[in-house]
């Protein structure tokens, strides 16, 4: 018999201990989020990632601020959620939210300066993302409407926020071969076209 | 040839031409023909069976309707003459122009010397190999079956994705503009396809405002002569001037593209899943001119040019007629 299963022969008494003394203070099992209080984190945090009025500006902002460099991708990563959150609870003492021809406004801005690689400073890069942080948080705290609940789920949108910004800037400040930053400024003229076609939408409305 | 003619002409001789080039109305050995076409309605098979065709025999007739078997019956509405023979039709579908093209086989009616003969069982006539490969290959083109009628967001994106790819115009000018890009170089590699949704957005917006542009269909052919006229002999104009080509003619496509969103769906969704497929097809543009730095890859890029800048032609005779 070998050294290891001889070593492992003499642990397994003290393994089984440990697993019936598991077994004895068992916890209950919280299969659904309503129980925890959680749920409107995740409803908040599901909100945005299945909301592409919301999404592709973000993202197209997340991508702006990593194609300027690391520190106004640092900017961003703090100032968008932070504008987000104080624009939801703005939002939410609101009645009413119209902002479908802004939407559309905040693509084609984003997606313009994404595909011109714009040189905006810093400090043009914080304002931009408060601006931005502080319309679509305003339009989602107005569409929540429950102070209580509406309040959570804002916590898990700008969470969702704040990791997309963080995993999409830190994705262009590694970009290194020039080719791959105008994939980015592509991908930019694609979001500003979108914001055209959305300006249609909204005028074709009326 | 009518009926009569034939009869009194006699059976025609045996032709000696390759199967499947010999023209309408030649003798032909029976089990060819592609029957396997037809959807076994009774009364088809019936007539078929008789030596009943569509118009006369040995003739071939048009028929505009996409309902095979009720134009088919109403075919049949000619009164069989006494001598019917055996036959079989060949059916040649064309989906764009919704037309079918009927051939009758005089091959049974001339053995039988223009008698009239025992009625033939049509299926038995078919290979069952033939059978099963058929059957095969609907069983794989087969696609989901909509119980509900489709509705929401994720249907916009994709209808908004399936547009620019559903049409071969669109297709062939859309990577056009990347082989023309890819044969530039930079900036212009860039800058065409960066340029392209911007305008063609542009187009768009104009279709959704209700504004009217004159001849889009013969702007979006016009699209395909000129860039692939481009591509052929690799020109090498200012990039103003190549990215104003190209701005121009995605006026057209974008107009196309904005005035076709099915009721019902996400404009939104839809606009990015059009966006994002053109931006792809001209990706995959860019990637087949990447063969530019070989000596063999630009004689083929030019080939590739001829080669829209005639498809460009036809659809715009399709256009125009």
């Amino acid at each position: 018999m070998s050294k290891t299963s001889t070593a492992i022969e003499s642990r397994l008494p003290v393994f089984f201990a440990a697993l019936f003394a598991i077994t004895l203070c068992p916890l209950r099992a919280e299969a659904h989020l309503n129980s925890t209080g959680l749920g409107p984190v995740y409803d908040g945090l599901a909100h945005f990632l299945l909301s592409p009025e919301d999404l592709v500006p973000v993202l197209a902002l997340a991508l702006f601020a990593g194609l300027r460099g690391a520190a106004h991708g640092r900017r961003a990563l703090f100032v968008l959620p932070g504008a987000w959150l104080l624009g939801g609870f703005v939002g939410m003492a609101a009645t009413t939210s119209r902002g479908s021809a802004l939407t559309a406004i905040s693509f084609l801005l984003l997606g313009g300066l994404l595909a011109a690689d714009a040189p905006l400073t810093l400090r043009a890069i914080t304002v931009l993302a408060a601006l931005v942080g502080l319309f679509h948080g305003y339009l989602n705290g107005a569409g929540m409407g429950q102070p209580g609940v509406g309040a959570v789920a804002l916590l898990g949108l700008a969470f969702a926020v704040f990791v997309l910004v963080a995993l999409a800037a830190a994705l262009v400040v590694r970009l290194r071969w020039p080719w791959t930053r105008i994939v980015v400024r592509v991908v930019g003229s694609w979001v500003a076209a979108s914001g055209l076609l959305m300006v249609g939408w909204a005028l074709r409305r009326g | 040839m009518s009926r009569t003619a034939f009869a009194e002409a006699g059976p025609p001789k045996k032709s000696k031409e390759k199967r499947g080039s010999a023209p309408l109305g030649k003798a032909e050995p029976f089990p060819r023909v592609s029957t396997c076409g037809f959807r076994g309605e009774p009364h088809l098979i019936t007539a078929l069976s008789e030596g009943r065709g569509y118009g006369e025999t040995g003739g071939e007739g048009l028929l505009s309707s996409c309902k095979v078997s009720a134009s088919l019956t109403h075919g049949f509405a000619v009164p069989p003459v006494p001598q019917a023979g055996e036959g079989c039709c060949q059916l040649i579908f064309r989906s764009q122009t919704k037309m079918y093209k009927l051939q009758r086989k005089a091959e049974p009616f001339r053995k039988s010397g223009g008698r009239a003969a025992p009625s033939l069982p049509i299926l038995s006539a078919l290979p069952v190999r033939w059978l099963t490969l058929l059957l095969t290959v609907l069983f794989w083109a087969a696609s989901p079956a909509y119980a509900h009628v489709q509705q929401g967001e994720a249907i916009g994106f994709l209808s908004g994705l399936h547009h620019p790819i559903s049409g071969l115009d669109h297709v062939l000018a859309m990577i056009a503009v990347g082989l023309w890009g890819a044969q530039l170089g930079a900036p212009a590699v860039w800058l065409l396809p960066v340029c392209f949704p911007m305008v063609m957005a542009m187009g768009g917006m104009l279709g959704l405002l209700g504004v009217h542009v004159p001849g889009i269909e013969i702007g979006i052919a016009a699209s395909a002569i000129l860039l692939g006229a481009a591509v052929m002999p690799e020109a090498r104009p200012s990039l103003m001037i190549a990215a104003a080509l190209v701005a121009f003619f995605a006026i057209f496509h974008g107009y196309a593209h904005g005035t076709e969103l099915p009721a019902g769906e996400s404009g939104l969704l839809y606009s990015m899943g059009f966006v994002f497929a053109t931006g792809c097809l001209h990706g995959v543009g860019i990637a087949i001119g990447t063969i530019q730095r070989w000596t063999w890859g630009q004689k083929v890029l030019r080939m590739a040019g001829a080669g829209v800048a005639l498809a460009g032609v036809v659809f715009m005779w399709r256009a125009v007629a």
